[in-house]
């Protein structure tokens, strides 16, 4: 059977040790899945490997039966706002154009096609009217729109994000959030590193529990109990009584 | 201080552009193609924050410059050139093999290759001339720049290195911004970000070392910092900042060679790094991006 | 071997004065250092001994005199306009810390240059000895400088050891618990600026960077503490002071260059085969690969 996204056995280490250890998981189309894990658990690292930006010690990623650098290829990668130089003299339209360079290559002429794709992702996530700002002029819920954008642009199967919610505001998470969805039910892939315990079982189908190794995956009212929690954080969390769970992780 | 502007300054300032004089001739060409070329590779380090970068490379030219006078013999111009380049290069290179590892600090590199290269171009260049005093003529002109000085083939050489480096950053533009700007992305769509990089050590040093004899040794990183840095506060796109950066690489660089013609005493290199200061100042303060439209120091964000 | 190492000290007062020159600057170069590479700010130490120079000369132009303690005066305060420039500009959103550390020194260093040639003709300053240093026929006002100098910088950080290591460590910490962490700052970088200057005639000012950062990078590869780790600075300074100095007399080379390449081998002896450098981390990598994998064909290693 083939999945839509495959990992076996991923190891990826930074010179003093592994932060992701022996990592294997496989999804299928529409999934909708959320990455969980405390501070230091691997996540980042984990999806910097499945996007071809680290290598990996050992282990595989297939994508629809392709591996290697074909199936990195296909996988398209939001990353932390934070990691990002907001004083890079870009525009937002010239980010989200960054998207078809996949496509078009280093000298090739965009097309009818790839300006309306741009076009339109710049729509999907809302942020038409700044097109022509420089990014630092941004809001920050604003800013991960544009890289969410980028990805939509660039019409990959597999979705990964890295923690795309943190400090945005209200309005944009939802958007965010349904943009997401709406990627999930159209058959794509998405994988999203999530900060926020709260939320991840309303947002997500299934949820991957980490701390370097793979604590537990599956869908998320199996995986999201406090026994397995507890487990992942590894004592920084408070279960309540009823089986509802007091998140004090950092 | 002698007169500034005096006749005297009036009558040299007519005959500069009068251009009677090859090597005024020469000297001017060489800034103009120093600032293009130094501020187009010098907005990839700025950006990518490897500004000092050029400081070191510029200082570790030296010992390659003196080992290659004492394997070739001669004052032979394309060997001493060679030799520089390939000391420049591995310079480069070794800041970045001391930066990742464990216990070091990024800074702290620059700073070792920086003293410590220049430091064994100072011994090689007093031993062989027999001397502990390393003050010897033509280590001026190294240090400080001497566009003057440049000959007709070494023209050429900055010329056609100039005109390789410019169209190079043109054609792998998009490879280069990217890879830049974010390198994760770019190596998830197939960017080969570590070819770019060493692609951007190279032409360091190549620009540095066809440089070094207008600008000098300790002046090269201004060249590829200031220019480049004062664009940033004009325009909010790449292709603006490699555009106005080349031209006010350009203007200082002319300014600079006049300014040297004019006054005894003022070489090429300080002059134009004084004009790009200038420049950048003005930048700073007028331009769009700069203060005065941004007070307070915190850029304008637009609300949620 | 007698004759090498005992031999020098009968060829006249110039070898006492000479070692003396450049121990005396080594030790606080090197104590300064050590907190520097901890604040990451080797670069900035590296533009306040390039910025000396225009201290030196400003003073000389406003007040005529090149005694010590107005030259001291001088590069103090062009050094904290310097270091307070660089900081202004550093908090300008499109200008990142290394540039403005470029920008402010190069343009500062190229007015010095233009200083110096233009409006200061006396042998006073001669740019090379500023720059590179002559402690082999070093004057007596640099050594009463440096004698000064070292002891008051020394006995400065003892002083204020508790100070200047907290704030190193975790600047908001030391702020909360009330150490005036921007008197500490500036007040490390008026001592960077005065020992440069007062080394300029043992090491000249491009290679006073060395004995600072080198020292403190070879310290971090071997100490786990930060009083061995300034002990240990002061020792790789010192030794490579000395050394330095006979290399000097015996290959008949430039004194500053030689210090500067023996403190560069001891930084790399260190960095490969330090417990925490290249061979030791290869070593430790084999032992763990080994254990991981028990069913492997080769035995694990043993490391004693």
């Amino acid at each position: 059977m083939t999945y839509a996204l495959e990992v076996k056995g991923l190891s990826v280490s930074y010179g003093r040790g592994p932060v992701v250890n022996k990592m294997s998981f496989a999804l299928d189309k529409g999934d909708l899945v959320g990455i969980v894990g405390p501070n230091g658990a691997g996540k980042s690292s984990l999806i910097k490997a499945m996007v071809g930006a680290l290598t990996p010690d050992e282990g595989s990623i297939r994508v629809g039966g392709d591996s290697g650098k074909k199936a990195t290829r296909r996988i398209t990668y939001v990353p932390q706002r934070g990691e990002v130089d907001w004083d890079f003299p870009v525009t937002v339209e010239d980010v989200v154009t960054q998207g078809r360079y996949g496509k078009v290559g280093l000298l090739g002429r965009f097309g009818a096609e790839d300006r309306r794709l741009i076009a339109e992702a710049i729509d999907l996530v809302g942020i038409g009217e700044l097109k022509s700002r420089q990014i630092g002029e941004l809001s920050g819920g604003q800013q991960q729109r544009v890289f969410l954008a980028r990805a939509l642009a660039q019409q990959g199967d597999i979705y990964l994000l890295d923690e795309p919610l943190v400090g945005v505001d209200a309005a944009t998470e939802s958007a965010i959030v349904e943009v997401l969805r709406n990627l999930g039910d159209g058959g794509k892939t998405v994988m999203v590193v999530h900060h926020d315990l709260s939320t991840a079982r309303e947002y997500f189908d299934k949820i991957l529990l980490m701390n370097k190794d793979r604590i537990a995956f599956g869908p998320v009212d199996e995986v999201f109990t406090p026994q397995l929690l507890q487990k992942t954080y590894g004592g920084r969390l408070t279960v309540l009584g009823s089986g509802s769970v007091a998140v004090m992780a950092d | 201080m002698q007169g500034f502007f005096t006749s005297e300054t009036f009558a040299r300032a007519v005959e500069f552009f009068s251009f009677q004089y090859s090597f005024t001739v020469y000297a001017l060409l060489a800034s103009i193609l120093v600032g293009a070329v130094c501020a187009v590779v010098g907005a990839f380090l700025v950006l990518r924050g490897m500004s000092l970068l050029g400081d070191a490379v510029g200082h570790a030219t030296l010992p390659g410059v003196c080992a290659a006078f004492v394997i070739v013999g001669a004052k032979e111009m394309g060997a001493l050139m060679i030799g520089a380049l390939v000391s420049a290069f591995i310079a480069a290179l070794l800041v970045g093999a001391i930066s990742d590892k464990p216990r070091t600090r990024p800074d702290a590199a620059i700073g070792i290759i920086l003293s410590v290269f220049f430091g064994i171009g100072i011994l090689m260049l007093s031993y062989i001339q027999n001397s502990p005093t390393a003050a010897q003529a033509g280590l001026d002109s190294f240090l400080f720049g001497n566009a003057a000085a440049v000959s007709r083939e070494q023209l050429y050489l900055l010329a056609g290195v100039s005109v390789v480096l410019i169209s190079g950053v043109a054609i792998f533009f998009r490879y280069l911004a990217v890879a830049t700007f974010d390198p994760v992305f770019a190596r998830s769509i197939g960017i080969p970000t570590r070819v770019v990089h060493y692609g951007l050590l190279g032409a360091l040093s190549l620009a540095v070392v066809v440089s070094v004899q207008a600008v000098g040794v300790v002046l090269v990183a201004a060249m590829l910092i200031i220019p480049p840095s004062s664009a940033l506060f004009l325009t909010k796109r790449l292709p603006g900042v490699l555009l106005i950066g080349a031209l006010l690489g350009v203007l200082s660089g002319a300014l600079g060679a006049f300014a040297s013609y004019l006054w005894e005493g003022v070489a090429t290199g300080p002059a134009m790094v004084l004009c790009a200061g200038f420049f950048f100042g003005v930048a700073l303060l007028f331009g769009p991006r700069g203060m005065f439209k941004d007070r307070g120091g915190r850029r304008v964000r637009l609300a949620d | 071997m007698y004759d090498l190492l005992i031999e020098p000290w009968s060829w006249g007062a110039w070898m006492w004065r000479a070692m003396l020159a450049s121990v005396l600057a080594a030790i606080p170069l090197a104590v300064l250092g050590v907190f520097l590479y901890l604040r990451r700010m080797s670069l900035i130490a590296d533009a306040l001994s390039h910025v000396a120079l225009l201290g030196i000369v400003v003073a000389f132009l406003v007040t005529g005199s090149m005694e010590g303690p107005v030259m001291l005066a001088g590069a103090a305060a062009v050094g904290l306009v310097a270091a307070i420039s660089i900081e202004a500009l550093a908090r300008r959103p499109n200008v990142r810390s290394d540039a403005a550390i470029g920008i402010v020194f190069t343009v500062l260093f190229a007015a010095g240059i233009i200083l110096i040639s233009t409006s200061v003709h006396d042998a006073h300053i001669d740019t090379q000895c500023v720059l590179f240093g002559n402690p082999l026929a070093i004057s007596n006002r640099a050594l009463w400088m440096l004698g000064g100098v070292a002891p008051a910088v020394v006995l400065g950080v003892i002083i204020f050891y508790r100070w200047l290591s907290v704030s190193s460590f975790d600047p908001i910490l030391a702020a909360s618990i009330g150490i005036p962490v921007t008197l500490v700052h500036y007040g490390l970088m008026t001592a960077v600026s005065l020992t440069t200057v007062a080394s300029f005639e043992s090491v000249g000012s491009i290679l006073a960077i060395a004995l600072m950062i080198v020292p403190a990078a070879t310290a971090h590869l071997l100490a786990n503490r930060l009083s061995t780790m300034l002990m240990v600075a002061v020792a790789h300074a010192v030794l490579s002071a000395v050394l330095g100095v006979y290399v000097s007399i015996w290959i008949n080379a430039s004194t500053a260059g030689a210090i500067v390449v023996v403190g560069g081998a001891l930084y790399a002896l260190a960095f490969l085969f330090a417990p925490h450098g290249v061979l030791g981390r290869m070593i430790r990598r084999r032992a763990h690969r080994a254990q991981t994998r028990p069913e492997s064909s080769t035995p694990p290693q043993q490391i004693g």
